[in-house]
């Protein structure tokens, strides 16, 4: 069965952030920046991270992390491939706005990441790729990298793509409650042409996933895209949630 | 006076066995593989009390997702124990309720614990992500679930409890009557028992009484690679030994703790027997009504068993021939299943072969196999992770681009334990070292005979009046006793925090460190704690209502000015405050003589 495979120190997952600091994530969100809105759900993704690895004051390190921060170049943002305790220690990266959205650029980089580390990771849960943008890229259509991202694979499955669209219309309604909210799927229509774009090159979320969504009270349906809309903070914060719901063992 | 054994958490205890005269019981324990990488304690704990009547066990297992799972493991362990070994005899007549005592006791002993988690001290040097997180869990309690008995070896009588997915098992010779003893699908991983609340779901008990019961095993989920073994074969000490360290170096690798006691007479542990004949199968011919059951000969064997074992029990046939037909009416209808083993002179007798099932009978098609009911169904975990949107007590840091950059064992009767929880002055409370010494005071009393009746009376009065409501009642004036300590103690830290303030008001501006570790993100630098962590002087809880927290500017040093609660330092802020290192207060240099407390810097 694909993305069976738990998250432990032997056999870690990898989860790649691209996160978007092109000048627009300084508008706001729900009153406050969208850059600090994105901050404030990876640190808590971090810390959600820390609390499942955790035994008594030992952090194993069952997930692996990777953050690149892109605008019109891409930044790494750890200097490489992390282990959550490592990260742990180095606390909640900060970021700041820049100019354009260079996409492309960011995929390449996770495009070759990968290709370095697949190979050493056949017995480890599936990768996974957060990427948190808020507008539409300015460079070269990132897609056709996407699609070869989505086609590399180990023993788990494919590697997984989420989005996270920060936008305040990219749904014609207005998601109050996202713990009872199903997702996006084939059916929701969506506003704009790069939300269709992001949901096509959205993974379809494992059923494993959905079943730790499921552990920390969101409702979302079998068959739901890797895709969130980031209307709120909230929507944002599920987005993140999202990408650390590789199955762990308990 | 009854022997005790208790495991050592910080290190592995291979397969032990005790020989008594009706009874054998073996044991072992080992740490996971990260646990012994980072020789961190086990999370499981095993104790036991026996003597040649009588045995008491607890086999618990901490729960790794809450606060110090081997706090729960151990504390609950000891105590579960000496309730069992005080009340087991009254659970197995039936004088006293098991399930209502039992579980008035496990809801009483959170009261005794929670003290002990909370002045558990997280140690100082662990990054201040890490130590939010524990903070966090500290709040919900360490947990563990549990499996705990009290079995009367001569009437093979037995009290057993568990709350979680430990495993029991329960054999009558070769008959595995588990299901049938204990049902389906009543070990849950969320059900365990928790400091903050005690109990945690629905605590299961059962009294088992039944003469023909040869085995008993009782083991944690770190050796679930068990469940689907010891069928019918015994495992010999050395393929125990084998399989957990087998599971150590499986990925899922956890704390694995076993309990097993065997009535004589017992297969010998230490024989490694050959394996049992293979390739076992069966046909059946329907107009004959005859079953055939065949299997692959054993060189040297002069004759081989045949195990007939179904819901009925089980039937040993004896042939020479490596085949034998079973009249189909004759047979079981019900879980029917065979095992052959051969003997020979020469190589003695094999293990029992793999079984071949063939189910329940079905009519002229004969037996089916039925669909395999899940022998324990997992619950989701009620252990929830951090609510995603609680505040952070993390505080942000604003920073510019440079930040990032682009890419290019075994314990002797009466010795002291040691290495243990609850022996660490840390951790000992005197409502612990209390209640023991009356458990074993009670039970003392309870175990000296007709002829000390008189001497221990006083003690064994409460004990025989209803049992729930004296417990109650106990826990009721003991609880009002921990209330008025608690309001006492608060009274004189208020007083003591108060005339503090008035005469050190600056440095109680300056104590306030959350260890939160704010990282710069250096990516050149390899994270290390002292080089990139930042204490920030707010968000904490335990800062008074007279802090004063206002990070823009020097702080005033009144006792009466207002704390900001939360902190978001603009970049131009972090360098007056990035250079304070660990453990030093913040704006120290207006009180250079006066030392900092560990405690205020404990975070």
């Amino acid at each position: 069965m694909s993305y069976s495979i738990l998250a432990t120190s032997q056999t870690p997952a990898l989860i790649i952030y691209a996160l978007d600091v092109s000048g627009s994530m300084s508008l706001k969100l729900d009153g406050r920046p969208r850059i600090e809105v994105v901050m404030d759900a990876l640190s808590a993704t971090l810390q959600q991270m820390v609390f499942r690895c955790t035994k008594g004051a030992q952090i194993s390190p069952r997930y692996r992390i990777a953050m690149y921060a892109y605008s019109d170049q891409v930044y790494d943002i750890l200097g490489g491939i992390m282990t959550i305790d490592q990260v742990a220690a180095l606390g909640v990266p900060v970021l700041s706005v820049m100019r354009t959205t260079a996409t492309d650029l960011v995929f390449q980089e996770i495009e070759a990441l990968l290709h370095r580390e697949l190979p050493y990771m056949q017995n480890c849960p599936a990768p996974l790729v957060c990427h948190m943008t808020d507008g539409e890229f300015t460079g070269a259509d990132p897609q056709p990298i996407v699609e070869r991202i989505k086609a590399m694979r180990n023993e788990d499955g494919n590697v997984l793509v989420e989005n996270i669209f920060i936008s305040d219309n990219i749904l014609p309604y207005p998601v109050p409650d996202p713990t009872v909210w199903p997702g996006i799927d084939d059916t929701t229509q969506l506003n704009g042409k790069y939300a269709h774009k992001l949901r096509s090159m959205s993974s379809r979320l494992p059923e494993g996933y959905r079943v730790m969504m499921s552990e920390n009270g969101y409702a979302i349906a079998p068959n739901a895209y890797m895709m969130l809309p980031g209307m709120s903070p909230e929507l944002v914060q599920m987005g993140f949630v999202m990408s650390m719901s590789t199955p762990v063992a308990q | 006076m009854y022997e005790k054994i208790t495991i050592d958490q910080t290190t592995r205890c291979p397969v032990r066995v005790v020989k008594l005269n009706t009874y054998d019981f073996r044991y072992a324990n080992d740490r996971s593989a990260e646990s012994q990488r980072s020789d961190s304690k086990s999370q499981d704990y095993l104790t036991i009390r026996y003597d040649e009547n009588y045995l008491g066990f607890v086999i618990a297992d901490g729960v790794s997702q809450s606060f110090f799972g081997e706090l729960a493991s151990q504390f609950i362990g000891d105590h579960l124990l000496s309730h069992m070994m005080e009340f087991g005899e009254r659970y197995l007549e039936g004088s006293v309720d098991f399930q209502d005592n039992l579980e008035s006791q496990l809801n009483n002993m959170a009261f005794i614990a929670t003290p002990i988690v909370n002045a558990f001290q997280i140690p100082s040097h662990l990054p201040g992500m890490l130590i939010n997180v524990l903070e966090q869990k500290r709040q919900m309690g360490s947990q563990a679930t549990f499996a705990a008995g009290f079995i009367d070896i001569a009437k093979k009588k037995m009290a057993l409890a568990w709350m979680g997915d430990e495993r029991i098992r329960i054999w009558k010779s070769l008959q595995e009557i588990t299901k049938e003893t204990l049902g389906e699908e009543t070990f849950q991983t969320a059900e365990r028992w928790s400091t903050a609340v005690g109990m945690v779901g629905k605590l299961h008990t059962k009294i088992i009484e039944d003469s023909d019961i040869t085995r008993f095993v009782v083991y944690t989920d770190g050796l679930a690679i068990l469940d689907k073994e010891m069928q019918l074969n015994p495992i010999s000490q050395e393929g125990l030994e084998a399989i957990i360290l087998q599971t150590s170096k499986m990925p899922q690798s956890d704390d694995v703790t076993l309990f097993e006691l065997v009535w004589k007479p017992v297969e010998d542990w230490d024989t490694n027997r050959p394996s049992g004949p293979e390739t076992l199968k069966h046909q059946f011919d329907t107009d004959a009504g005859i079953v055939n059951i065949e299997w692959k000969p054993i060189s040297g064997a002069s004759s081989y068993h045949i195990a007939t074992i179904s819901s009925e029990g089980q039937k040993i046939t004896e042939t020479q021939e490596n085949s034998h037909q079973f009249t189909a009416d004759e047979l079981p209808k019900e879980n029917l299943r065979f095992s052959v083993r051969a003997n020979s002179e020469a190589k003695g007798t094999t293990q029992w072969s793999n079984l071949l099932v063939l189910g329940n009978y079905v009519g002229a098609s004969g037996w089916i196999i039925p669909p395999k009911a899940e022998m324990r169904a997992i619950a989701p975990t009620l252990i929830k992770t951090l609510p995603v949107f609680r505040g952070q007590t993390v505080n942000k840091v604003d920073a510019t681009t440079s930040d990032v950059h682009p890419v290019g064992e075994e314990r002797i009767p009466g010795q002291q334990q040691t290495g243990s929880i609850l022996n660490d002055p840390q951790q000992l409370s005197s409502d612990t070292q209390y209640l023991d010494e009356k458990d074993y005071l009670h039970q003392g009393a309870y175990r000296q005979g007709s002829n000390q009746v008189d001497t221990f009376e006083w003690a064994l009065k409460p004990l025989r009046t209803p049992q729930k409501r004296k417990f109650k009642l106990e826990w009721l004036l003991i609880s009002i006793g921990l209330v008025f300590l608690v309001i006492g103690t608060v009274f004189l830290i208020k007083k003591i925090n108060k005339n503090k303030n008035l005469g050190l008001a600056a440095q109680t501006l300056t104590h306030t460190p959350t260890h939160t570790a704010i990282a710069t993100q250096t990516p050149t630098s390899i994270p290390t704690n002292t080089a990139t962590t930042t204490q920030t002087p707010t968000s904490i809880p335990t800062n008074t209502a007279t802090t004063t927290q206002t990070p823009t500017s020097t702080p005033t040093n009144t006792a009466t000015t207002t704390q900001t609660p939360t902190h978001t330092a603009t970049a131009s802020q972090i360098p007056t405050q990035t250079p304070a290192p660990t453990n030093q207060p913040i704006e120290r240099t207006e009180l250079p003589d006066i030392p900092t407390s560990p405690a205020e810097d404990g975070g």
